[in-house]
């Protein structure tokens, strides 16, 4: 008997594939950007014109849509009961998430109700009976060649979210099955299907955006509201966005941008596009575009193709599922305070404004900093502090504020040791610093640092120094230039490797040479 | 060997009834399955060439199910490829022949089996698969019982599909007590397949009933000119027979029926091309070496297909597409609600309906050969009243005088398996 298939072992059979670099698909020639082909879509977008010579005051309004895809944080994946997380390649999967002949979906409930959380929260309308969808196109990276959507009766329809200046309408919030991955290895192709089967959530908006900062603020707050529902598996996967943009002509797609950067080079370098061709009197086509990170540019990918082209039927495989009121009211009860809600309360219970509301409450676990230190510590240093140095060196280091093992106590420590001014405020940024990246006791981290505050007695001595062989500045400084004041106090937080204190040191310095 | 064993190469030798033989079969229950219900280890290949060497890694629940009451699977017989027949000659893998005449068909698509179940003289048990009517057009081509169960009792969890709405699993078997002995261990509802439900009961306490007062419904529609007048007659006298045992005969006439074959048609090939897609050469089946891109491998790959799978996927592609979707895949689906909404009313006032199975005799292989698709479709025209609207159905050869056997098909409403069974037992008796 011929077999090619070795049914015990395959998952390990593949495993070794990959070790060994004999993968389970590889096809010469896979569908890949050549250099060449960049330079001929350059031409195509531009005809070697320069962006230097753009008269952006007849640029047209742009209309931006986004389709968001949210792969969400459950134990199994959709219909299988895979992990749904990476690991090595093609280990996570079995005859379900691989399409085998025979294999059925099953649906993971969890992931339904998650799905449905998510809808309330977005303030939309739920179906009353759900159906899906099997949506066929033929990517290597889809093992059944159908994706299991939804199509007609989605989750829910008409939500929508509040942005920084206008509520965004949401058309559809669907539920729908992950395609594996490809990875492009020299001339070949090598798929993952780990990926196969994770659930995501596509969010699809109106076309209401008007700019690239709209959109970002809306996936900011998007990814604050999948934060406090706890539902989105940041550490394996990346949100994957499609950015719908139109300006004068058709509607122009770009699949699959992640990373906010992404996002607003491609909508930037779109617009730009567009309302090149139009200005050179060229017709808009409808088509689909991807985002070349390397270049940043939007190059076109497919030919066009309208969406029914899909032949969308019914799933039936899955029943109809219809939601008893109880079901839904039990997910509703679930749902933890949200974002916007948090906001209002702030600005009411610690007198906030807006801007500072929203700052802190965007990452729950702020929040929650903020609540527990209000009465401990000073509670208006504590606002300016989270919003300036935490945020700062969040930002810096890529972090969440829940990535980071630091303990409520331990800033409370650090906020109170600075409003005692025991330590200045910068070297409590480097506390914060080593604290975000290794974890450890504070005192530690202070003796490793060997940063406690400078003692007045030697701050004076230094001074006394420091004035006796910058005779010159002390001089200038007299005859009114400010500057060499300024010199004078860096010289001394220098020789203390800045753990003295700017503000006292000028104090000092002042008060000694009146 | 094995005398089971040696019966089965035997048998094979003569009549193709076996894709696979299981060369490891030595004890247990012997059962021959339809060669798209996936067993572990053992070849399933849907009789198709593209799944030619597919090596299943799990058994199919029902599988599971009877190995657990020790059965043991004696072999995977022939069929049409993936079920795309009536007549069990669409196949590159072997086309069984009539144990009643080997110039014959055995009807299909679960021929194997049924021919098998006729034929041997130690298996009594075989389970075939229906979509439009393949277990039921069998059954009665080769003479022997074929119980279709009501779509949700018994688990499609390791059948390769054909069109999902429609597929079901069931007995063939040498008598109405046999069926209704695999029936009781196979059905009932199974977390891997969401659309099974939990009705299932003991079949075989039906057995040996009295049928006196059961409400049978002959459908009008279904003694049209267009059946061959043996069957006819022969189903005629069955009646009569029903009659005497204390059954309430009653005509009845259901239009709705004459639609159901384009219903059918467009729904189950719709699902069937979106099934056959997989079929692309790269996880499990046909594969050859990559050599060009992707999309001229998927190409290279599927060019293995038969002009039958090609032509069913392309049909099926065309009714859910764009511009044509309304027009046909929606509208046979609100045929299908429709039959699905009459039938229940109907059997407010029925226990059962009869027609015949099949409206020919088996017919010869060179017939056949004549046959347009359209023909051939057409031929399915009974079966597919059950098959369409999700209904249990049994196929019980009638006692005739003809040569060839003779098979009149018994409907009951869902999960009403025990009316099939309690009149099906009685008559045979």
């Amino acid at each position: 008997m011929k077999n090619k298939e070795n049914p015990k072992k395959l998952s390990v059979f593949w495993a070794q594939k990959f070790r060994t670099r004999r993968e389970i698909s590889v096809f010469a020639k896979p569908c890949k950007i050549s250099k060449r082909s960049l330079k001929g879509a350059k031409s195509r977008c531009f005809g070697g014109c320069e962006f230097r010579n753009l008269n952006y005051s007849n640029f047209s309004k742009v209309k931006i849509g986004l389709e968001v895809h949210v792969p969400l944080n459950t134990k199994s994946k959709l219909f299988c009961s895979c992990q749904a997380v990476p690991e090595k390649p093609n280990t996570n999967v079995c005859e379900i998430c691989l399409g085998m002949p025979g294999s059925k979906p099953c649906l993971n409930k969890k992931a339904l109700e998650i799905a449905i959380g998510l809808a309330i929260a977005l303030k939309s309308n739920l179906s009353k009976t759900i159906l899906f969808v099997r949506k066929t196109y033929f990517y290597p990276d889809l093992p059944k060649k159908y994706q299991i959507t939804q199509y007609e009766n989605p989750v829910a329809v008409n939500g929508k979210l509040k942005i920084l200046n206008k509520i965004i309408p949401l058309t559809r919030i669907q539920l729908e099955e992950d395609p594996g991955s490809i990875y492009h290895k020299e001339d070949r192709a090598l798929i993952d299907f780990n990926r196969s089967g994770v659930p995501l959530i596509e969010i699809v908006t109106e076309p209401k955006f008007e700019n690239a900062k709209e959109v970002l603020d809306f996936l900011q707050r998007l990814s604050s509201i999948l934060d406090y529902l706890e539902i989105y598996n940041s550490k394996d996967f990346s949100i994957r966005t499609d950015i719908n943009i139109s300006t004068i002509g058709e509607k122009v797609e770009i699949k699959n941008v992640s990373g906010s950067k992404n996002i607003e080079k491609a909508i930037n370098f779109e617009t730009i596009r567009q309302n090149l061709l139009s200005q050179r009197g060229e017709k808009i086509e409808q088509r689909t575009m991807h985002f070349d990170k390397e270049t940043e540019k939007t190059f076109p990918s497919r030919t066009k193709e309208s969406e029914e082209d899909y032949g969308y039927i019914l799933e039936p495989d899955l029943p109809i599922i219809e939601l008893s009121k109880e079901e839904i009211l039990r997910i509703k009860k679930s749902i933890p305070e949200l974002p916007l809600e948090k906001i209002e309360r702030f600005e009411k219970q610690y007198d906030l404004n807006s801007d500072e509301a929203y700052v802190i409450t965007i990452e729950k676990e702020i929040a929650d900093l903020y609540e527990s230190l209000y009465d401990k510590v000073n509670s208006s240093f504590l606002k300016n502090w989270i919003s300036v140095s935490l945020k700062k060196v969040l930002n810096y280091n890529n972090k969440k504020f829940s990535e980071t093992k630091i303990e409520v106590s331990q800033i409370e420590k650090l906020i109170k040791k600075v409003t005692s001014k025991e330590l200045t405020p910068r070297s409590a940024e480097f506390v914060l610093r080593e604290l975000v990246n290794t974890p450890s006791e504070i005192s530690i981290i202070l003796e490793k640092l060997n940063i406690s505050k400078t003692s007045n007695e030697e701050l004076n001595s230094l001074i006394e120094k420091t004035i006796r062989e910058n005779r010159k500045a002390v001089e200038d400084y007299k005859n009114g230039k400010e500057k060499s004041l300024h010199f004078l106090i860096g010289q001394i937080v220098k020789a203390t490797n800045g753990k003295a204190d700017a503000k006292i040191v000028k104090e000092l310095i002042i008060e000694r040479i009146k | 060997m094995n005398k089971i064993l040696k019966e089965a190469k035997k048998i094979n030798r003569e009549y193709n009834t076996f894709i696979t033989i299981n060369e490891s079969f030595s004890e247990g229950i012997p059962i021959v399955v339809k060669d798209n219900i996936c067993t572990l280890d053992l070849k399933t290949t849907a009789g198709s060439k593209i799944l030619e060497n597919y090596v299943p890694i799990f058994d199919a629940t029902v599988i599971k199910k009877l190995k657990e009451k020790n059965f043991s699977v004696l072999g995977k017989t022939t069929q049409d490829a993936f079920g795309f027949g009536t007549f069990s000659t669409n196949t590159e893998l072997g086309i069984p022949k009539n144990p009643f005449d080997k110039n014959r068909s055995c009807g299909g698509s679960s021929g194997g089996t049924a021919a098998y179940i006729k034929l041997s003289e130690n298996v009594k048990y075989g389970l075939g698969q229906s979509t439009g009517g393949s277990i039921n057009c069998p059954a009665a081509f080769c003479g022997v019982v074929g119980l279709t169960p009501t779509y949700g009792l018994v688990s499609r969890y390791g059948l390769i599909d054909y069109a999902n709405s429609f597929d079901r699993i069931g007995p063939i078997t040498k008598t109405v007590k046999d069926a209704a002995e695999l029936l009781t261990i196979i059905s009932g509802i199974d977390t891997k397949d969401p659309t099974t439900q939990n009705k299932n009961e003991d079949y075989t306490k039906y057995l040996n009933e009295e049928i006196k007062g059961i409400k049978i419904g002959i459908i009008k529609e279904c003694f049209s000119e267009k059946i061959d007048e043996n069957i006819k007659s022969g189903i005629k006298e069955t009646i009569i027979v029903l009659e005497k045992k204390g059954c309430e005969i009653q005509e009845i006439s259901i239009p709705i029926t004459q639609h159901l074959v384009s219903a059918y048609y467009i729904i189950a090939l719709a699902e069937a091309s979106t099934n056959l897609a997989k079929y692309s050469g790269m996880i499990y089946g046909l594969e050859e070496k990559p050599e060009e891109n992707y999309n001229e491998y998927f190409e290279k790959i599927r060019k293995n297909f038969s002009l039958e799978e090609k032509r069913r996927i392309l049909l099926g592609t065309f009714v859910r597409m764009a511009g044509y979707k309304k027009a046909y895949y929606n509208k046979a689906i609100q045929i299908r609600n429709l039959a699905v909404k009459q039938f229940q009313e109907i059997f407010k006032k029925f226990d059962l309906l009869i027609t015949p199975t099949m409206p020919i005799l088996p017919p010869k292989f060179e017939e056949i050969e004549k046959l347009s698709p359209l023909q051939t479709y057409a031929m399915d025209f009974l079966t597919i009243i059950p098959s369409v609207t999700g209904l249990p159905s049994m196929s019980l050869p009638v006692k005739t005088k003809t040569k060839l056997p003779i098979g009149m098909q018994l409907i009951a409403n869902h999960f009403h398996e025990k009316n099939l069974v309690k009149v099906g037992d009685a008559y045979e008796k």
